[in-house]
């Protein structure tokens, strides 16, 4: 039964991130996920939002976000309507050897590709949609 | 996300997190964080009772402990529960600031001693 699970639809804005967390969470919750399925889901969105608030404003206010989550298997497909960006075709964040030299940013796709099974993406009708599997 | 730190007779100022350090956990705690790290010569973060983690976590971290790092002082991460620690280990951040399961052996490389 590979049915869509549920969608959220929300400006990209900090404040739809409560809401986001709650809905994410409770979506979680129903389809029963082993924990560390559930951590993955979570980080997954928490990464992906983070990227369009930040490239989204790029591109002015307003930008909207649609999220699905699919089961049967785990699956989160996120699609905006900002700037096109690629999340796939962005280099591997380098580690830094020690403190002084690291970067304080740049880990978060990184973190994507080690808790998912796969990322697709495409532009679509104005839209961005990643897709990511979660196994 | 709550905040707690107390200094230990160590001489340890153990900062104490609670909850999740996602993006706005991270922005409700990071001036204070920041603040108590960089005022404190050797750190301890029990982070037993965080619940998740992303990259903004990180960066919260790595900010505290770079700006420690300045002024010579340490910070060791203290028993970070399994996917939180597999955020640090699989984003290279355990091999920035060390990880320990056991609290005299953090204590002790906040201190320094294990260093030489």
């Amino acid at each position: 039964m590979a049915e869509p699970a549920a969608s959220l639809a929300f400006i990209a804005e900090p404040a739809a991130l409560d809401q986001l967390v709650a809905w994410t969470q409770g979506v979680a919750e129903r389809l029963a996920l082993a924990p560390s399925q559930a951590y993955a889901l979570d980080l997954c969105m928490e990464e992906m939002v983070a990227n369009i608030l930040l490239h989204g404003s790029l591109g002015g206010p307003g930008v909207g976000v649609w999220v699905t989550i699919a089961a049967d298997p785990l699956r989160l497909i996120v699609e905006d309507d900002g700037p096109a960006f690629d999340p796939c075709s962005q280099p591997e964040a380098e580690l830094a050897a020690d403190l002084d030299t690291s970067a304080i940013g740049g880990r978060g796709l990184a973190l994507v590709r080690r808790f998912s099974v796969s990322m697709a993406y495409r532009r679509e009708a104005g839209r961005n949609r990643v897709e990511i599997g979660l196994g | 996300m709550e905040i707690n730190f107390a200094m230990q007779p160590s001489g340890v100022m153990m900062i104490t997190l609670v909850g999740r350090l996602d993006i706005q956990g991270a922005a409700r705690i990071d001036v204070q964080f920041s603040a108590v790290a960089a005022s404190s010569a050797a750190v301890v973060v029990d982070m037993g009772a965080v619940t998740f983690m992303a990259s903004m976590g990180l960066r919260t971290l790595l900010l505290a402990a770079k700006a420690m790092r300045g002024k010579a002082g340490r910070m060791v991460l203290y028993r970070p529960q399994g996917d939180v620690e597999a955020v640090l280990v699989t984003s290279g951040t355990s091999q920035l600031v060390p990880v320990s399961h056991d609290l005299a052996a953090a204590e002790q490389l906040a201190l320094g001693a294990a260093a030489g």
